[in-house]
């Protein structure tokens, strides 16, 4: 599903590579939790993976597609929700987020309405569909977020600190989709400074550190 | 669905998304159609003051100035509001969406122009029925018409200067003073409010290299009846060649500056 190659990043200026000779493989229905220290570059790893920044050495495929050949059929495959919480259009609503979203990821005329509904509905964000970006709460805009991750129906997702803002339930919400994508044969990288997944059944552990990958 | 129209939808997708925002300030038309109303109103009495060889009379001036004003309109649609749309979408983090979406960075680059210059079309007509309507602008009815094809023509051969400065965005995160003094340059150059014929003749060969005088020649000679220098068709003809030639050489130079920004990290920067 996802196969890391020897991937090598490292920034102008500086001397040490973010990022060295990492490789890594998940296969359908595994979910990888990515802990490491602030700077210790997860951020990064996603970035490369979600196809935002190339590497200087290595390969990164997402069922067996490479972002430099095959772009658009990579990026329908990969669900990134990023730290914070930007990426919405304030003065719109949430159902208005959703559909733009659907609209840029492609989905089929079809079954757009149907797939913003079901985020909706699975995000528990009904109430709130007719309501602006600027009068949701955080959590209740990270919830947009992760719908919006969800919602083209990727194979690969890509989550970093998703629980941020997040309350109880939203975090049980998270977790149960996260879960649901893992049985329907889909795969997910979650990172976090550190702590444990809340409540996710967790296949591998990892964790970043002096630019390279340490599997528990 | 094809893929052609699932990219055609994702393009209106920016473009409704830039009208839903519009809305959203529900005094921004009003304030936009007064603003035009004052300009048009400012020109006019300004026009009560011209008498030169080059205009034999205060309306053929006035003529004369609304198509610079409603070229005006164009020209910031394109030029100043990709760019600057470019680093607002850079500012909330939605361009991060954009890049990673199937439709792609540049696809919703380039379909950042579509509203700006559709509302700035509809700012031009606008501008000309209020010139019209209030200060009795003469319009040549049998080709007026023909406006509608050359002012597309016109924004396509702008176009490209927006995207190159959508180019420079990506790389150095801001062209705001770059789109003003590339707007103001060419309508110094491009004769938007003064022939360019009264420009020192070091400064008259810039109106010939850039695609707002042949624009500007056209829509004023469908529109008012005013005189061109050489055809019309030569004009047009101008207008698709600045357009054949730069459309891709922008298009180019915004896939180039997003693969050094991939190379370099600062995509999603600001």
């Amino acid at each position: 599903m996802l196969l890391i190659s020897s991937v090598t990043k490292r920034w102008p200026r500086q001397e040490k590579p973010v990022l060295r000779d990492i490789d890594l493989e998940l296969v359908a229905g595994e979910l990888a939790w990515l802990t490491g220290d602030n700077g210790a570059g997860k951020t990064t790893l996603l970035r490369i993976v979600a196809g935002m920044i190339a590497p200087n050495a290595g390969h990164v495929s997402v069922c067996g597609l490479e972002s430099r050949s095959s772009r658009r059929a990579y990026q329908q495959r990969i669900g990134l929700l990023t730290a914070g919480n930007s990426g919405l259009y304030a003065r719109m609503t949430v159902r208005q987020n959703l559909d733009y979203w659907a609209r840029l990821a492609l989905v089929a005329a079809g079954q757009r309405r149907a797939r913003v509904e079901e985020s909706l509905n699975r995000f528990e964000l009904g109430a709130f569909a007719g309501r602006r970006m600027d009068r949701m709460s955080m959590g209740q805009r990270q919830r947009v977020r992760i719908a919006m991750t969800f919602l083209h129906q990727p194979t690969l997702l890509l989550l970093d600190e998703p629980a941020n803002s997040l309350d109880d339930e939203g975090c049980a919400v998270l977790v149960e989709a996260v879960d649901e994508h893992k049985r329907s044969g889909g795969t997910a990288l979650w990172c976090s400074p550190g702590g444990d997944a809340p409540g996710a059944s967790v296949e591998r552990r990892l964790r970043l550190a002096a630019g390279q990958l340490q599997h528990s | 669905m094809t893929s052609a129209r699932l990219n055609v939808v994702a393009a209106l997708a920016v473009m409704r998304r830039d009208f839903q925002l519009f809305l959203s300030y529900r005094l921004r038309f009003i304030s936009l159609v007064l603003s035009t109303l004052f300009a048009v109103t400012l020109f006019y009495y300004v026009s009560r003051l011209v008498s030169t060889r080059q205009f034999p009379n205060h309306n053929a001036y006035f003529a004369y100035v609304v198509v610079g004003l409603a070229a005006m309109e164009i020209l910031t649609a394109t030029l100043h509001a990709v760019p600057t749309g470019l680093r607002s979408e850079l500012l909330t983090g939605t361009f991060e969406r954009m890049v990673v979406s199937p439709f792609g960075p540049l696809g919703s680059i380039v379909a950042l122009s579509l509203f700006p210059m559709a509302l700035a079309t509809a700012m031009v007509m606008i501008t000309l029925a209020i010139a019209a309507l209030l200060f009795g602008l003469p319009l040549h009815w049998p080709t007026v018409p023909l406006v509608v094809p050359v002012a597309v023509l016109g924004l396509l051969a702008l176009l490209p200067f927006a995207f190159l400065l959508a180019s420079v965005v990506l790389i150095v995160k801001q062209a705001g003073s770059a789109a003003t003094f590339l707007i103001s340059g060419l309508a110094l150059a491009g004769g938007s409010f003064f022939p360019v014929s009264v420009l020192p003749s070091a400064l008259r060969w810039i109106s010939d290299v850039q695609p707002l005088t042949p624009a500007l020649e056209l829509i004023r000679h469908e529109l008012v009846d005013a005189s061109i220098s050489g055809s019309p068709w030569l004009a047009a003809a101008k207008l698709a060649a600045f357009t054949i030639v730069l459309l891709p050489v922008s298009i180019l130079a915004i896939s180039a500056s997003l693969k050094v920004c991939r190379a370099r990290g600062t995509l999603v920067e600001y």
